[in-house]
């Protein structure tokens, strides 16, 4: 059987069948001391649990406040299981950062457009799909957000497109979290 | 290398893994491709599943909770939690602390920067509700209204980043 043949973030890689994480393990020999040897049954734990994060943990969670609300646009979080240098808060006029462009194509309405592909565990360049994304609107510093309704869907598999309405139904400017997820 | 509440890079679990030899048994030897995707996988996560989530009752009582920090106890340890309480018909806050021990029980910092709150149903209630958030420092608001506006006390989850 083949050992680890999975990609990684951006892809999902699961455990079950066996083939992405490697062969089930077992071990040679009665594990002598814990502390000094990582036996099968750890292994095959950190496996099965890494293989649900592939599935289930969010591809990308951002908060974005727009410059027409905020001071300056501001991405106060922007996180993506593909790219370990992404983390942190980032300020600025720009609406690009090289891993998101954001556009604000009217007063509430926001597109968020991510690369095609990322490169994987090893590397290798893996197309980025995002199937799924939920949104929603939110207040600034120690300020509640107003009555807005926020939703979401995808444009296509890499942009999202975030539209945040009063409760009748017009569209208003607001800062806004999301997070999408890939998978099938 | 420090775990949860810092947020590990892929760096932190140290170089690319290569086989030294020839790997034989598959069964029985996590080859480095394996321990390379495991690794990444788990920092990729790390940095997109939320860091806390909490199911808030209408009242202000706080229910279940679960803290990403707070896995060496089965459940979440009180004082691993925020406080948290109800201000106003609607308003509700929770205040998280900054110092947590990560896996080595060394202190790191947590800074909530995002959240989101998903009202529940609850029996008789009417019409749409809207959840807002808000994160200041260590405190995180959230605000949950009818379609007319007024406060309107719900159950609902929470998810912190």
């Amino acid at each position: 059987m083949a050992g680890a043949a999975g990609h990684g973030f951006p892809a999902a890689t699961k455990r079950y069948d066996l083939t992405e994480q490697g062969a089930r393990l077992k071990d040679t020999r009665p594990v002598a001391d814990p502390r000094y040897e990582v036996c099968a049954a750890t292994m095959e734990a950190l496996l099965w649990q890494a293989g649900a994060f592939g599935l289930l943990a969010p591809l990308v969670v951002l908060q974005y406040e727009p410059q027409p609300y905020a001071a300056s646009e501001k991405v106060r979080l922007g996180a993506l299981a593909w790219d370990d240098t992404v983390h942190v808060a980032e300020m600025g006029t720009t609406s690009s950062w090289g891993w998101v462009t954001i556009t604000r194509n009217a007063a509430g309405d926001y597109s968020f457009e991510f690369p095609a592909t990322a490169p994987d565990a090893f590397g290798t360049a893996q197309a980025i799909t995002l199937t799924r994304v939920q949104a929603q609107a939110c207040g600034l510093d120690g300020v509640a957000g107003a009555n807005l309704f926020a939703s979401a869907y995808l444009v296509n598999a890499q942009t999202v497109r975030v539209l945040v309405r009063t409760a009748a139904g017009v569209l208003t400017e607001s800062p806004v979290t999301f997070q999408a997820f890939g998978g099938s | 290398m420090a775990g949860f509440p810092r947020i590990p890079s892929r760096a932190d679990f140290g170089p690319l893994f290569q086989n030294r030899h020839a790997v034989r048994n598959r069964s029985q030897q996590a080859d480095a491709a394996t321990m390379n995707l495991l690794a990444w996988q788990v920092a990729g996560a790390s940095r997109t599943v939320p860091r806390a989530m909490a199911f808030m009752g209408a009242t202000g009582v706080l229910g279940y909770h679960v803290e990403a920090w707070a896995t060496y106890a089965t459940g979440s340890p009180t004082a691993m939690a925020p406080t948290a309480g109800r201000s106003g018909a609607g308003v509700y806050h929770f205040r998280f602390g900054r110092h947590f021990p990560d896996e080595a029980g060394a202190t790191s910092v947590f800074q909530p920067l995002a959240a989101m709150a998903f009202p529940q149903g609850v029996t008789g209630a009417t019409g749409a509700l809207g959840a807002t958030t808000f994160v200041n420092g260590q405190l995180v608001g959230v605000t949950i209204r009818s379609s007319t506006g007024s406060g309107v006390d719900v159950p609902f989850i929470l998810t912190v980043w």
